[in-house]
């Protein structure tokens, strides 16, 4: 009896795999046979704001221009997740104890697109030359690199920030340009990613053909991508409607507009990005750790998500989304909207006729502009009167940083990957440029960042983050609002795959994208 | 004719170094350090900005910059992109022919309704018709180009799909190409000066045709398409041309926003993204190249007043 119920048992499982097999070598075959191979995607970008006319990573100063050059460069580590960092040019690695020495070990048989290997010594090579540009400061901390073999590469850090170090690496720091293009990448870039330049006119198109000798080539189902210039917005919703391209990147106040057209689709992955206001602290009214204590309470975070993203994104009401190592879940629900609140708070703490400052927010931001109308009304309900000034994206750094006008500035945290911490070194840390400049520096939070930087393993990074996260909320250091998710639009009629939106702003993905035939 | 041009060309001079030199200043009001971008922004050393600074001589006195910049801008140098590749002129000359075919285009289109409309209405006053060309081009007039380029996107790109929206294509990579990606921005740029157009020669030509030698061309029994084509039309043409002169050189440096809509990389884009970056030579190579473009058209509007209306040489 026993031995025939075993029997039924693995009769069950195998029907299970083989029908699991079938269906998967079901679906491959569907794929395999949409899929035009000559298909090439028009992606739209606002090229002169995404990309900075260079596409070496030793000189680019647009740290946008990842998004083109990750096709044509590999990275040492991949990203593609919010919660891991994967193999690229190198297949896997190791950290020794003290944080400080980081093992590479290549891919064999890897190679660049004019043929030569991607080797330990090409390796070495391309991040020295790297490390001279003054943007890269996470390549500041390499003491030396080793290359015991052609497939090992040892980093040698002056700190220990290997998980730091690792995470920088799955960006334009960490892209590995072929020996012979060293020179010329700016212009004639050489690398092992999926796709080759093939024409570039500035400001007008990039285009780039499949690389036959990446060993991502399989991977990648496009012909080729064509990075079309279309101003972003409403220029580039009215492209893809027009059939001029084949895919957007798309902004929430687009997401209506686009979700009402049958012929187009929409796809989403949850981003760590959240927009937040920054608070400068080393004068009044903000020096008063009350007063920011009570602002957390004067804003409608389900509100602005409701308003601004159309419902769909997750409030942040600390810095951390769900399912994230750093994400507290005592926290949830606990920053709601309570004017009455913040107004006790205020008066106790010798404001009882209420808080008066001034907010800057990027001018012409359409995200930004809606919802600084909402804020204003919410914290007036609160006790804060919100005086809006609006000024040009570029003169924000000055404006903001450096001549220190405003006592607040609504802006986006770019937080995407597990390196949870990459924000708080800026903002809370010594030497520090926001922390400078708002007079944000926490040591306490500065040591966390430490103990969290020194590893990629949610284990030892969770913890000291999760303790950060509760620390921003309690003293009121920054006002998170809402998770900004990352969206594109594409015309369901041509691209197939389905596309999936990238992790982070200035990022893309077009893993398993295709055209249809 | 030769004594008028060279006095002209002569007054040009201290003209444009007075250009120049507003130029150069007017940048430096712009706020901010683009070596503090160059260094990395919110990521700045202060050693890396001093290094910076240095090295484009931004350290330098007002006078000593200015000097420098002025040398190399009259040799064709307008210096290196702070943050972009190649040369300042060489992207010019680049984006110079996108902007030159947009103004030329809108140019086309102005004529193309202002002189048959202008002529309608200015040989039937106050007639239906009149009336109805001078509701029209009040209408031409008050929409915005910006407004009118929307529209035509929707109509002609969304809905019937028979025109592009965006992009550029060269005219030798495909002269077919090249008239597509036209029609619409400069219908967008052309159809305010077309009704600005049709006003002024309206106006011009109801004064002409109200003058003594007309009334005696019509008594010695001339036929009245040759009193306007021969007698009328070139009296009339001098106001209408130094409108259409000036309706060019603005176009020449007024397109960015048609530019973007489209998506067109013409030198109106350039100048925006300069501006969001804060690119100094970039600034100040284009607004220099428009205001000498501005000041050339102007004198050729001027020379061709001149031949037109001789009286003007002797002022």
């Amino acid at each position: 009896m026993k031995r025939s119920r075993r029997t039924a048992l693995i009769a069950t499982i195998a029907t299970f795999v083989v029908a699991a097999a079938l269906t998967t070598t079901g679906a491959d075959a569907a794929t395999r046979s949409a899929v035009n191979p000559n298909g090439v995607l028009k992606y739209a970008r606002d090229l002169p704001n995404a990309f900075g006319d260079n596409f070496d990573p030793a000189t680019e100063v647009n740290d946008c221009s990842y998004g083109v050059t990750n096709l044509i460069f590999e990275s040492l580590t991949r990203d593609g997740s919010n919660t891991k960092v994967s193999g690229g040019v190198a297949e896997s690695w190791e950290v020794d104890a003290s944080h400080t020495t980081v093992t590479m070990h290549l891919r064999q048989g890897n190679v660049f697109s004019d043929g030569t290997p991607v080797d330990a010594n090409a390796v070495k090579a391309s991040i020295l030359n790297i490390k001279k540009s003054p943007l890269r400061t996470s390549l500041a901390i390499i003491t030396t690199i080793d290359t015991p073999d052609p497939n090992t590469v040892v980093f040698h850090l002056s700190k220990p920030v290997a998980g730091d170090f690792l995470w920088a690496l799955t960006y334009i720091d960490g892209q590995i340009v072929a020996p012979s293009a060293l020179t010329t990448a700016d212009s004639k870039p050489v690398g092992s990613g999926p796709f080759m330049l093939s024409t570039y006119r500035p400001d007008q198109l990039i285009s780039l053909k499949k690389n036959p000798k990446s060993r991502l080539a399989s991977q990648y189902k496009l012909a080729g991508v064509d990075f079309v210039q279309v101003g972003s917005g409403p220029q580039a919703v009215t492209a893809l409607k027009s059939d001029q391209v084949d895919m957007i990147d798309l902004r929430p106040e687009d997401y209506p507009t686009v979700k009402a057209d049958p012929k187009l689709a929409i796809s989403t992955t949850p981003s760590l990005d959240y927009t937040m206001i920054q608070l400068r602290q080393d004068r009044a009214p903000f020096d008063n750790d009350k007063v920011r204590a009570a602002l957390e309470f004067a804003v409608d975070r389900q509100e602005i998500d409701r308003v601004v993203y159309n419902g769909r994104n997750e409030v942040a009401d600390q810095p951390f989304p769900k399912g994230t190592a750093g994400h507290d879940p005592a926290l949830s629900g606990k920053y709601s909207y309570q004017p009455k609140k913040a107004k006790k708070m205020l008066a106790a703490a010798g404001f009882a006729k209420g808080v008066s400052f001034d907010m800057v927010i990027p001018a012409g931001a359409p995200t930004f502009e809606r919802m600084a109308p909402l804020l204003k009304n919410e914290m007036a309900r609160a006790g804060f009167t919100v005086n809006i000034k609006r000024v040009p994206g570029g003169q924000i750094l000055d404006t903001v940083y450096l001549h220190k006008e405003s006592n607040a500035f609504l802006s986006v945290a770019l937080t995407n990957g597990p390196a949870l911490w990459n924000n708080f070194q800026s903002n809370y840390s010594q030497g520090g440029f926001v922390a400078a400049t708002m007079g944000s520096r926490r040591p306490e939070i500065e040591a966390l960042v430490s103990e969290a930087r020194v590893s990629l393993d949610p284990k030892v990074f969770g913890p000291p983050m999760l303790k950060a996260g509760r620390l921003i909320m309690q003293e009121g250091l920054e006002v998170p609002l809402v998770f900004e998710q990352g969206m594109v639009a594409y015309n369901k009629a041509r691209v197939g795959g389905p596309p999936k939106a990238p992790i982070g702003s200035c990022r893309s993905n077009l893993e398993g994208v295709f055209i249809k035939k | 004719m030769v004594g008028f041009i060279a006095r002209r060309l002569l007054a040009l001079v201290p003209l444009l170094l007075l250009i120049s030199f507003g130029v150069f200043a007017l940048v430096l009001l712009i706020p901010g350090d683009p070596a503090v971008t160059l260094a990395g922004g919110t990521k700045a050393n202060p050693a890396e900005i001093i290094r910076i600074r240095h090295q484009l001589h931004l350290d330098q006195s007002f006078l000593a910059q200015y000097g420098r910049w002025l040398g190399h801008a009259l040799s064709g140098d307008l210096g290196r992109p702070l943050f972009l590749r190649g040369s300042v002129t060489s992207a010019i000359g680049d984006r110079f022919p996108v902007t030159l075919s947009l103004a030329l285009g809108a140019v086309f289109v102005s004529l193309l309704i202002g002189i048959p409309a202008g002529i309608l209405a200015g040989t039937h006053p106050g007639t239906w018709l009149d009336r109805f060309m001078t509701v029209g081009s009040s209408l031409g007039v008050a929409v915005p180009d910006f407004w009118l380029a929307m529209i035509l996107v929707v109509l002609f790109a969304v809905q019937i799909h028979l025109l592009p929206s965006i992009g550029w294509v060269p005219l030798h990579t495909s002269p077919g190409q090249w008239l597509e990606h036209l029609i619409l921005p400069c219908i967008a740029l052309g159809l305010a000066g077309g009704a600005t157009l049709a006003r002024q020669l309206r106006g011009s030509l109801i004064d002409v045709l109200d003058q003594d030698y007309i009334r005696t061309a019509r008594a010695m029994g001339l036929r009245e398409r040759e009193i306007i084509s021969r007698l009328a039309l070139k009296n009339a043409a001098a106001p209408t041309m130094t409108i259409l002169g000036l309706q060019f050189a603005y176009l020449l440096g007024g397109t960015f926003i048609i530019e973007q809509i489209f998506s067109m990389p013409g030198i109106g884009s350039y100048m925006l993204q300069a501006i969001s970056t804060k690119d100094l030579p970039i600034i100040q190579g284009v607004v220099l190249v428009t205001a000498v473009i501005f000041v050339l058209v102007n004198l050729a509007v001027d020379i061709g007043y001149a031949y037109l209306n001789p009286k003007v040489q002797l002022t």
